[in-house]
């Protein structure tokens, strides 16, 4: 078979070029992490060096302690986890709730509404931002010590469309007979909800968790807004202000940067699937 | 007792969903009437709102640096939206290959996109650095020259588009998920009509993942057109530097409400904005019944 001989060639050719595509794929998403961390690692003299050097030496671990030492990173780190707590509380609370009343009952108009609650997803953050921090201001929240996180906090204890939704997609494939059975022993709606749907959901609130986490971590328009005392800063926050500050000492910069991106990589690494998951139901980050 | 059944439903369908109804009013409602309200006004925070009817509409669009921003913005939309519909897709099909260590390989392309974009801009604007940067460094090693990145405003938006590509991921995820719902019978039905693995790509794949691709393309409009937190950073501290060229719409509007105060013109552009992404979600989905196909369940 003549034919099948000469077929084989361009298989491996193509194979070929195929793992070169891939090679390229992967320094292109990986390269950066580890040049960070590499760029962490290096002396003052070694960052400036043209062509770059691979390998620091040495190694000097002491940019980290030097970023703590001279900011207050180790602060904004410690605020951003406080804040994420408190803000996943308020999140698993109101959105298992919300997606509950949009899942689980059925009731006249409830389809209608709930195309409002995802029209709310096209609205840009501009248009609300205005208002809302003219109204804190009046209040006299921005700028008062811990009050501060207040503009940051509150609208997660009110639920949001996307986390909504996610919720509400998991909660329909739940079987309706569980909670009729449920109703002829006479449990209440609200009983029903916690006793039987949130055991159930576990997967999903991990999810909802996550993703709040991420998108918490990841914040930096509210923050710069609404965060006036330095104390209060996030780590996005902290990290920009770092780097208008420290414009040639790319080392500690680097550091600041593996600092904040650390925690965000050991939770992926630890709990992948739900990621993944989250963004197939959703299509969100 | 029928109407009774139901409206102790809809009671208690109330009560549940009751605290996305109070957040509806304080935090959209409340603030998009409010918005609207100061985008006709003289508002500078410490005085009151004075009526002036259309004046920041019209100031808006004689304003050159507001016509700046709306032009970069349009610019890298039209840049990103593209290539990242683009760029998913490829890598969806790529990755969906039988290949070694698919996962690990799908894993490492997720990973940036949920990493802190303050943290990615910190990292590409040193990898982008003109002089000591990694990237100059690998182009010198091909025989190219050094590229100007950040520093050059006909450079800035490639500078930002590789940035802005680096967090993919969860589209790549989409258009995966998509693409293992079609049915491998498709493919080789086509096989024995002799096509070849463009010819399915083109006529098979693509039409099928055109739900994901609808999705995708009304998402990255909306925050392309809002994309703030790195070119926040690459253009100096939310200067837009160089020369204006990272003055993107979202960062002019940062620039007028909460560094010159001045909050009624910061609400009008807010509204332009609105309407803008309104008007353009209208229009793809008018016209997605032409393109967007729903062949597999």
């Amino acid at each position: 078979m003549a034919s099948s001989k000469r077929l084989r060639n361009p298989i491996t050719t193509s194979r070929i070029l195929l793992y070169i595509t891939i090679i390229f794929v992967i320094s292109y998403f990986f390269i950066p992490f580890l040049w960070m961390v590499i760029t962490s690692l290096k002396s003052n003299a070694q960052v400036f060096t043209s062509p770059p050097v691979l390998i620091p030496k040495p190694i000097k671990f002491e940019n980290y302690i030097e970023v703590f030492k001279k900011t207050m990173f180790g602060r904004y780190l410690l605020n951003t986890i406080i804040l994420s707590i408190i803000i996943i509380i308020g999140t698993l609370f109101s959105n298992s709730l919300i997606a509950y009343g949009f899942s689980r009952i059925e009731w006249v108009g409830r389809e209608a509404v709930f195309f409002i609650l995802l029209l709310t997803l096209l609205l840009p953050t501009q248009v609300t931002l205005i208002p809302l921090f003219v109204t804190y201001k009046k209040l006299g929240i921005i700028g008062a010590g811990l009050k501060g996180y207040l503009p940051l906090i509150l609208p997660y204890y009110f639920g949001n469309a996307y986390n909504t939704f996610l919720l509400r997609q998991f909660f329909i494939n739940i079987p309706t007979e569980l909670s009729e059975a449920a109703k002829i022993d006479g449990c209440s709606e609200f009983k029903i909800f916690y006793k039987i749907i949130i055991p159930l959901s576990k997967p999903a609130l991990i999810t909802v968790s996550l993703l709040t986490l991420i998108n918490v971590w990841n914040s930096f328009l509210e923050p710069l807004v609404y965060l006036q005392d330095e104390k209060l800063y996030t780590v996005s926050l902290g990290l920009a202000q770092l780097q208008g500050k420290f414009v040639t000492q790319w080392n500690q910069v680097m550091a600041a940067s593996t600092v904040t991106v650390i925690p965000i990589l050991l939770v992926f690494l630890f709990a992948q699937k739900y990621f993944v998951e989250g963004v197939s139901i959703t299509g969100i980050k | 007792m029928k109407i009774s059944i139901s409206k102790r439903r809809l009671f208690t369908g109330i009560s549940f969903i009751s605290p996305w109804i109070i957040g509806f009013i304080c935090f959209i409602l409340y603030p998009l009437g409010a918005s609207l309200y100061y985008s006709f006004t003289d508002f500078s925070l410490f005085s009151k709102p004075e009526w002036i009817g259309f004046t920041n509409y019209f100031r808006l669009f004689s304003d050159p640096k507001f016509l700046v921003s709306l032009k970069n913005t349009i610019i890298f939309s039209a840049m990103i939206v593209p290539a990242s519909i683009l760029t998913a897709m490829f890598l969806a099909i790529l990755l969906n290959a039988k290949i070694k260590a698919r996962g690990l390989i799908r894993g490492i392309i997720f990973l940036p996109s949920i990493v802190p974009q303050i943290a990615i801009a910190v990292i590409w604007i040193w990898i982008l650095n003109p002089k000591w940067g990694l990237l100059n460094s690998v182009f010198n090693l091909i025989g190219l020259p050094d590229a100007p990145w950040l520093s050059s405003p006909d450079w800035v938006k490639w500078a930002l588009l590789i940035t802005t590509l680096w967090m993919i991921g969860t589209d790549m995820v989409l258009y995966l998920a998509a693409l293992q719902n079609i049915p491998n019978s498709y493919y080789e039905a086509a096989e024995l009509d002799g096509a070849n693995f463009f010819q399915k790509t083109l006529r098979i794949t693509i039409p099928l993942v055109t739900p994901v691709t609808f999705f995708h393309l009304i998402n990255a409009l909306i925050w392309s057109f809002q994309y703030f937190n790195i070119p926040y950073l690459m253009g100096e501290q939310g200067a837009g530097k160089p020369a204006d060229s990272m003055l993107f719409y979202s960062i002019y509007l940062y620039q007028n409400g909460f560094r010159y105060l001045k909050m009624g013109y910061a609400s009008a552009m807010a509204w332009i904005l609105f309407i803008i992404l309104m008007i353009a979600t209208l229009i793809i989905l008018k016209t997605s019944k032409g393109w967007v196909h729903y062949g597999v369940k």
